[in-house]
């Protein structure tokens, strides 16, 4: 036998001993990160500003939020409502006034009851300056003041009428917190501690990377909607904030999560023929991806100049190539699931180049020699503003450019960080600007979008000042009868698309992607806010 | 030695000043109110907005908003942040523990791999060993780190299930990042060993010590290694500090929280006492690593000394 020389052997038992230890540790790393039974792990698309749900701009804090408050009332369809922490409620005629009766079994995580002085307290904060509310600033509309009735019963009052009340009432942003909690932490609630009467309790929070939230184990009033109301099945949840969509897939891949929110167009097709996941493709309810057209710069200002790029966009085209078929052409306004939505709306405003094109000479916009029309000495110029991200926006803009184009209109592309492009649409630098717009109720989606009072700088940067859409946004808000509210809600639709204010482009859905263990998710009808108090890991 | 570290300490004080003077007249300067930024596509009456621009301070002269931040850093008060109203100490002290992770473990994998790689290079010069260590040197500094990340989680998460695709938590969550971050500092610096090693290689002192008949090790170690490090060391010393601030692309990728990208929304917020407080940390460091750096010369090179 040769004999090997020391340094050759013990070079091979190096490499024998590494390749053993190898073969030992990385099974262990196998799938070592894999969750156990009982939490679900929730990749969340982003961060957020703050826990405290009376406070926050963002949805995904009413996603986490959902699970720590309960709502007075839970919305179960367009327009009905089923009892939440409110066990039966009436509405004064003129909708300005609302009696809650509360449940009487109710205790907050810290222990101390659910009152008519608490929802006093929520209410309260929300228009407070100091809290600088935001979402639920707009979703308590024209507030007054609360009423303590008795210790179970609570009336809130309102300047002026607010038919859609119950609709805020039903979202997270109105949950109703603990005022002894708010009393004790000040400025750190919703940093450190959130403190409501839900189903999980918050267990700990680490700014841009996850919120853990652990069962509550008194929890015996879940809404009679659902169908336990004991303690929620789940031990907890994990809500892991993975910006990146590519990452975030892969965790739902290698079961570092169970759920994730924000599936990409891209994964569609992919996870809706995987056999180990479910994806859940709900119809978003408020208002879709649209276009805002300045009406207070030239020459968006022309009313001829609106209903050609009215028609001059290739909708389906658009929903096709930037979104893959997942999002639908638009119509109006509201999204169809919306209640009151008008269906002929989608007949009104055919793509047609050939009469936007006829409605710019009948205009007196004239062909220039290089294609772009011009009337005296202006030229049909547009300047569009958007943001860098998200990437589709750019897509979209870039097909709109081209579309416009076809007709003789030149569309200059801005594109900006956040700061810059709102200092330019605030002060109505652009002729055009996408919008998007995620809510439950027509009047208030209205409202943001076409009210007067938005306009200058606000929400409506269509800039469009009509007396009557204005009489007829207070109307919708003021009917409490449906059938009434529905046809001011038609009448309204068909207003701004006689008048041209926006162009319609694409209804999207809510898109969260499951593992097949996963089951009983509920998620509201408006597409935002899965609910895990039902659900189980089947292993 | 130690007169030469109290001054350099004291310089300290006046690089911050500066720093924080700088980072703030510039944010005033960029277009954007982050009031409006604040209430973004929400609803806002003027009154409204005017109040919450009261509440964050902005209308109050620059000169005063300037020195009410000053005044509260000896008593560590670095303010609160304008939008969540989070203290800013906090939101650093969150981030800088997942940064700090993060950038020493790169630094690990960078220093062990750049410098393996310059070395072999260098003394394998011409060989296929160099060719080889080049072309991976080469592959680092070309690579998007974000396809390198992407490619990774493909890979080691997706394909062969050996390590998570997001990194906050468990050491196991710090290799993938650790390693993308790595890489591509790690072929900077293996590029600049190689550079380095080959000039001091034909210094006369190299052949000195070789007629004496040391061993090639011992050469290498104490004459070759010692006074190549004199420039890899400043350059190690700055890659730190980017690193440790200037791994937002890892940190969005591997969904870890981090300075880098609290650095960068605040910034998109105009949320000034967090990038007041956040550029502070940063120009610490930054001064900090050099002086250890400058102090590091002395040992490798006996001649330089600072009394």
């Amino acid at each position: 036998m040769d004999r090997i020389p020391r340094r050759e052997f013990l070079k091979r038992a190096g490499i024998g001993v590494g390749a053993l230890a190898a073969s030992q540790v990385l099974p262990l790393l196998t799938r070592a990160y894999a969750q156990g039974v009982g939490t679900l792990t929730y990749g969340m698309a982003g961060g957020f500003d703050t826990l405290d749900v009376t406070a926050t701009t963002f949805t995904r804090v009413g996603r986490i939020a959902l699970h720590i408050i309960d709502p007075l009332v839970w919305a179960v369809a367009p327009g009905q409502y089923a009892p939440g922490l409110a066990t039966s409620w009436t509405v004064s005629p003129d909708a300005t006034a609302y009696t809650f009766n509360l449940r009487q079994d109710v205790k907050f995580h810290d222990g101390t009851p659910l009152t008519a002085e608490a929802v006093k307290v929520t209410f309260d904060r929300i228009v407070d300056p100091n809290t600088r509310a935001q979402t639920a600033f707009s979703f308590i509309g024209p507030y007054d003041r609360s009423e303590v009735v008795d210790r179970y019963t609570v009336r809130v009052r309102f300047k002026s009428p607010n038919a859609s009340f119950l609709d805020g009432a039903s979202s997270p942003y109105l949950g109703i917190i603990s005022p002894a909690a708010v009393q004790k932490y000040g400025q750190d609630f919703g940093r450190v501690v959130f403190v409501g009467t839900g189903p999980f309790m918050l267990q700990s929070y680490t700014t841009d990377a996850e919120v853990r939230l652990i069962r509550n184990p008194n929890y015996v009033w879940g809404a009679p909607g659902f169908n336990h109301q004991g303690r929620a099945y789940l031990d907890g949840i994990v809500f892991r904030i993975v910006p990146e969509d590519a990452t975030r897939l892969a965790t739902l891949e290698t079961g570092e999560t169970l759920f994730v929110e924000d599936v990409p167009v891209t994964d569609y097709q992919r996870l809706k023929s995987s056999p180990n996941k479910v994806l859940l493709e709900i119809p978003q309810a408020g208002s879709g991806w649209s276009l805002m057209m300045n009406q207070m710069r030239s020459p968006t200002s022309d009313l001829a100049v609106r209903r050609a790029m009215m028609h001059a966009i290739d909708k389906d085209g658009l929903a096709k190539t930037v979104w893959n078929n997942v999002f639908k052409s638009a119509c109006s306004p509201l999204t169809p699931n919306m209640f009151g939505f008008d269906s002929e709306t989608c007949r009104k405003i055919p793509y047609n180049v050939d009469q936007a094109r006829r409605i710019l000479d009948e205009a007196g916009w004239r062909v220039g020699p290089d294609g772009i029309r011009v009337k005296g000495s202006e030229r049909l110029r547009l300047e569009f503003f958007l943001q860098t991200a998200p990437q589709k926006n750019i897509e979209m803009a870039a097909f709109i450019q081209a579309n416009a184009k076809q007709v003789g209109i030149d569309v200059n592309l801005n594109v900006s960080a956040r700061p810059a492009y709102l200092d330019a649409v605030r002060q109505g630098r652009h002729n055009l600007q996408f919008w998007w717009e995620t809510g439950t109720d027509p009047g208030q989606i209205l409202r943001i979008l076409f009210h007067s009072s938005n306009a200058g700088g606000g929400t409506n940067r269509n800039n469009y000042r009509s007396p009557e859409m204005d009489k007829l946004i207070e109307q919708i808000d003021a009917t409490a009868d449906q059938a009434s509210r529905k046809q001011l809600v038609v009448k309204a639709q068909q207003r701004v698309i006689d008048d041209a204010v926006m162009v319609y482009l694409a209804d999207p859905p809510s898109l969260y992607a499951h593992d097949r263990s996963v089951t009983g998710v509920w998620v509201d009808w408006g597409g935002n806010y899965p609910y895990f108090f039902n659900t189980r890991i089947q292993r | 030695m130690l007169q030469f570290v109290v001054r350099r300490l004291l310089f300290v004080l006046p690089t911050m000043v500066a720093a924080s003077i700088l980072v703030f007249l510039m944010l005033h300067l960029v277009p954007g109110d982050p009031a409006i930024i604040f209430f973004g596509d929400q609803p806002v009456t003027p009154e409204r907005l005017e109040m919450v621009r009261h509440q964050m301070g902005l209308d109050r002269p620059l000169v005063i908003q300037y020195l009410d931040f000053v005044r509260g850093i000896p008593r560590g008060d670095l303010g609160r942040s304008i939008h969540n109203r989070t203290p800013v100490f906090e939101e650093l002290r969150t981030r800088v523990a997942s940064s700090a992770t993060l950038a020493l473990a790169a630094f690990a994998v960078a220093g062990v791999l750049g410098l393996g790689l310059g070395l072999l290079s260098a003394l394998r010069r011409g060989t296929w060993i160099d060719a080889g260590a080049m072309l991976v040197a080469l592959a680092g500094v070309s690579m998007p780190i974000f396809w390198l990340a992407a490619m990774l989680i493909f890979v080691f998460s997706l394909r062969l299930g050996w390590f998570p695709a997001t990194g906050f938590g468990g050491w196991n969550r710090l290799v993938l990042p650790a390693v993308a971050l790595g890489f591509v500092t790690a072929a900077t610096l293996a590029r600049l060993v190689r550079s380095s090693v080959l000039e001091v290689l034909l210094q006369p002192f190299v052949t000195t010590a070789r007629a004496k008949g040391l061993r090639e090790a011992v050469v290498i170690r104490r004459h070759v290694l010692k006074n190549a490090f004199i420039a890899v060391v400043t350059v190690l010393g700055l890659q730190f500090g980017t690193l440790l601030s200037g791994a937002v692309i890892t940190e969005t990728v591997f969904a870890r929280p981090g300075v880098g990208k609290l650095l960068v929304d605040a910034i998109s917020n105009k949320d000034f006492p967090i990038v007041q407080g956040a550029v502070l940390f940063i120009a610490l460091i930054y001064t900090v690593i050099n002086l250890v750096v400058d102090l590091s010369y002395a040992y490798l090179d006996p001649r330089i000394r600072f009394d």
